[in-house]
């Protein structure tokens, strides 16, 4: 039995933009043979090729227009493409956008049906997963209402989990995770990662690095219609962020604070790399922070900020106490050591203020977003191996045996 | 490596009921994508697969049509009734058309019962494709039932009113004549030619939004030339073979003839009809085949 389940040979797509737009300068240059120009034309996908093992879950990722969104219209016959061509062996199920074809005026139990229908499943299957479906959308009570009365939360959840029934051999899946409460998006990684075990291959195109990571044993990095990367996601996620944090220039990010007009951060870098950096859990992570301080500050600490998923894991400063800072230059130095950070993508932020307590009326600078760092993940002894969680704690108990 | 990676998963227990547990893999489908080729083949197994959601499609339409309304259905019957009231006042009364000797209620309502099915299929199925964007960029299906859906609703709405036509022909004592078994015939015909021209029309919308601009006056015009309002008997001689070019002239006259048994239509201008409807009928689908491959671009 073949075990490829989706083979793609330099696909690309085509699309005519600018001038074209009114539909007589269309006709009119036709009609006086004037030829397109170049700049009219752009590539949304050039020349992409790839197999995907049965199985196989693919992570997709790339900056806003890189053609991810293509790719998968593509394989989900939305849309043809210009040249190339893909096999794909087994029954597509496509989660494009959530919702595609709800109607207000019928109720949930209706769009069920009809979604269902929408996505290829018989009738006897949609009633057979009907319960299930229901009940995963935590919609119950409110099957029998015009689904115009859902709050969009309902809304979304209901889309999502007909598709997620859907019975496909292939998913495609595109940033459909950005929607949803906390709970739900959680709710929705665990099934696509339980898709696999199930032997169905899913395609899953996302900004999400974390779920990217947890889920897929490859990526595909795409930049501006081409494959750049395609290989372990370490090392594409890697890729990826060099490619999104590519400015490293302090000047251009948001800083805050009451004392934005005296220091002048001019770099970061962590572990010697500005920008993104990837470490190993079993490194330090040395933060160089450099700048100008304008006009003398009397108390003043810098300080470092992680931040995982939007949540800040801790802060650390330079020095205890607020100390001067001095007119000129400055560099600070930063270290945290190993087996802190878990696997992942982590944020930072830089600042710092004048003193120990919060209060209105402190000096205070801050700007989020940085820079990025990477904990690759890499096991030892000294981590935690099963479930999940925010930091490590390198700490051991003790075990007697009475 | 890979083993590490699937151990960073999310193991809590998600508490949830879903089936996806019970998969059954069906049979392998292997589907080639290729550029856009121009002409494509119908296809007419995966049309054939598509059916259930054909029906859904028009049960949606149906179901959404009269939600929120106080009438409900019974506008399927007020419209075409509404029609020939002013009808008869207006050409039946004031211009004194002849109506071959029937009632002019009666008269009118015959031909316009088919007229309302080609007349909403043309509306309906022109706007269809249009009006489907967001599933034409998001979800892949036949792109065909979309407009036949939108026709298949048209033949609720018209069914519906034959049974005014019925109560019509109860209250003017008049029975229908004994090749009345005929009309499935001619609402074949109409049908097959709303499905040309709406084919044609819902397609050529997607690119040139001018179909919303022309099709109100498109409509007029065809109803003009239609013996809808008039008898084809109105028309000199010499001019009726033409009418055959105008597929909804023989359904208008087939109805009549079959139902009040006025004068029937000639065979070969039935002939013409019927291959101008084929024709158009044909080239339809496959302008429609052609143009599918684009539609999510273009839309």
């Amino acid at each position: 039995m073949n075990d490829i389940a989706i083979r793609a040979q330099g696909l690309s797509k085509q699309y005519t933009i600018g001038r074209t737009q009114s539909q007589w300068g269309n006709f009119t240059k036709k009609a006086t043979f004037v030829k397109q120009t170049d700049a009219d034309i752009v590539w949304a996908l050039h020349d992409v090729s790839f197999d995907v093992r049965r199985g196989e879950v693919l992570g997709i990722i790339g900056r806003n227009g890189s053609g991810k969104s293509t790719l998968l219209k593509i394989l989900a016959r939305i849309t043809k493409p210009t040249t190339g061509e893909a096999d794909v062996f087994g029954r597509v199920g496509s989660l494009l956008e959530v919702g595609t074809g709800f109607h207000p005026e019928l109720t949930g139990r209706e769009n069920i049906r009809l979604n269902g229908a929408m996505l290829g499943m018989r009738r006897a299957e949609v009633n057979r997963h009907l319960d299930a479906i229901v009940a995963f959308a935590e919609i119950d009570r409110f099957i029998d209402t015009p689904v115009k009365r859902y709050s969009s939360g309902m809304y979304m959840r209901l889309a999502f989990s007909v598709a997620a029934h859907m019975q496909c051999e292939i998913l495609l899946v595109d940033e459909v995770l950005a929607v949803g409460d906390a709970h739900f998006q959680k709710k929705c990684l665990a099934m696509l990662g339980r898709q696999q075990s199930h032997g169905r291959t899913v395609l899953f195109v996302s900004h999400n690095t974390g779920a990217i990571r947890n889920l897929c044993q490859r990526v595909l990095v795409l930049r501006s219609g081409g494959v750049i990367y395609d290989g372990a996601p370490d090392e594409g996620i890697g890729k990826y962020m060099e490619m999104v944090g590519a400015s490293t220039d302090l000047s251009l990010k948001d800083f805050s604070g009451t004392l934005m007009a005296k220091i002048l951060m001019t770099s970061l870098e962590i572990n010697g790399r500005r920008g993104f950096s990837s470490v190993c859990p079993e490194e330090n992570v040395t933060f160089v922070l450099k700048g100008d301080c304008l006009e003398r500050i009397p108390k003043f600490r810098f300080s470092v900020s992680v931040s995982r998923d939007g949540v800040r894991l801790f802060t650390v400063h330079d020095v205890k106490a607020p100390v001067p800072v001095e007119k000129g230059p400055f560099r600070v130095t930063i270290s945290i050591p190993p087996y802190i950070l878990r696997p992942g993508l982590h944020t930072i932020g830089i600042g710092g203020h004048d003193g120990g307590v919060y209060a209105i009326g402190n000096d205070w600078i801050y700007a989020n977003d940085i820079a990025s760092l990477d904990v690759r993940s890499e096991w030892s002894e000294m981590n935690d191996f099963g479930g999940t969680g925010l930091v490590n704690v390198p700490y051991m108990g003790t075990r007697e045996c009475t | 490596m890979m083993a590490q990676a699937q151990s960073g998963r999310p193991t809590e227990n998600m508490n949830e009921h879903c089936g996806v547990a019970d998969m059954g893999m069906s049979e392998t489908a292997a589907v080639h994508i290729r550029p856009a080729s121009g002409w494509a083949p119908l296809n007419v197994s995966e049309l054939w697969e598509s059916r259930e959601l054909l029906l859904f499609f028009a049960w949606r339409d149906l179901k959404v049509r009269y939600k929120q309304t106080a009438l409900g259905v019974s506008w399927a019957l007020i419209k075409p009734l509404s029609l020939v009231g002013v009808f008869s006042v207006v050409f039946g009364s004031l211009a004194k058309i002849p109506s071959d000797g029937f009632p002019y209620p009666l008269f009118s309502l015959c031909a316009l019962l088919p007229w309302q099915l080609f007349s909403h299929t043309l509306a309906g199925a022109s706007q269809s494709l249009v009006g489907s964007q967001n599933l034409l960029t998001k979800v892949y299906f036949p792109r065909l039932i979309i407009p036949l859906s939108t026709m298949m609703s048209g033949v609720v709405d018209f069914i519906v009113a034959a049974g005014a036509l019925l109560a019509l022909m109860g209250y003017f004592h008049i029975l229908p004549t004994p090749y009345v078994w005929t009309l499935p015939l001619f609402v074949a015909l109409a049908g097959m030619i709303s499905l040309g021209v709406g084919l044609w029309l819902s397609a050529l919308n997607v690119r040139y939004r001018d179909v919303g601009h022309a099709l109100p006056f498109l409509t007029q015009i065809w109803f003009f030339a239609t013996p809808v309002a008039y008898p084809i008997s109105l028309v000199p001689e010499s001019w009726r073979i033409w009418y055959g070019l105008n597929p909804m002239a023989s359904v208008v006259g087939g109805f009549r003839w079959a139902i009040l048994g006025t004068e029937g239509i000639p065979v070969e201008t039935l002939l013409l009809s019927l291959s101008v409807s084929a024709a158009v009928c044909i080239s339809g689908l496959y302008y429609f085949r052609r143009m599918e491959e684009t539609f999510a671009d273009v839309v």
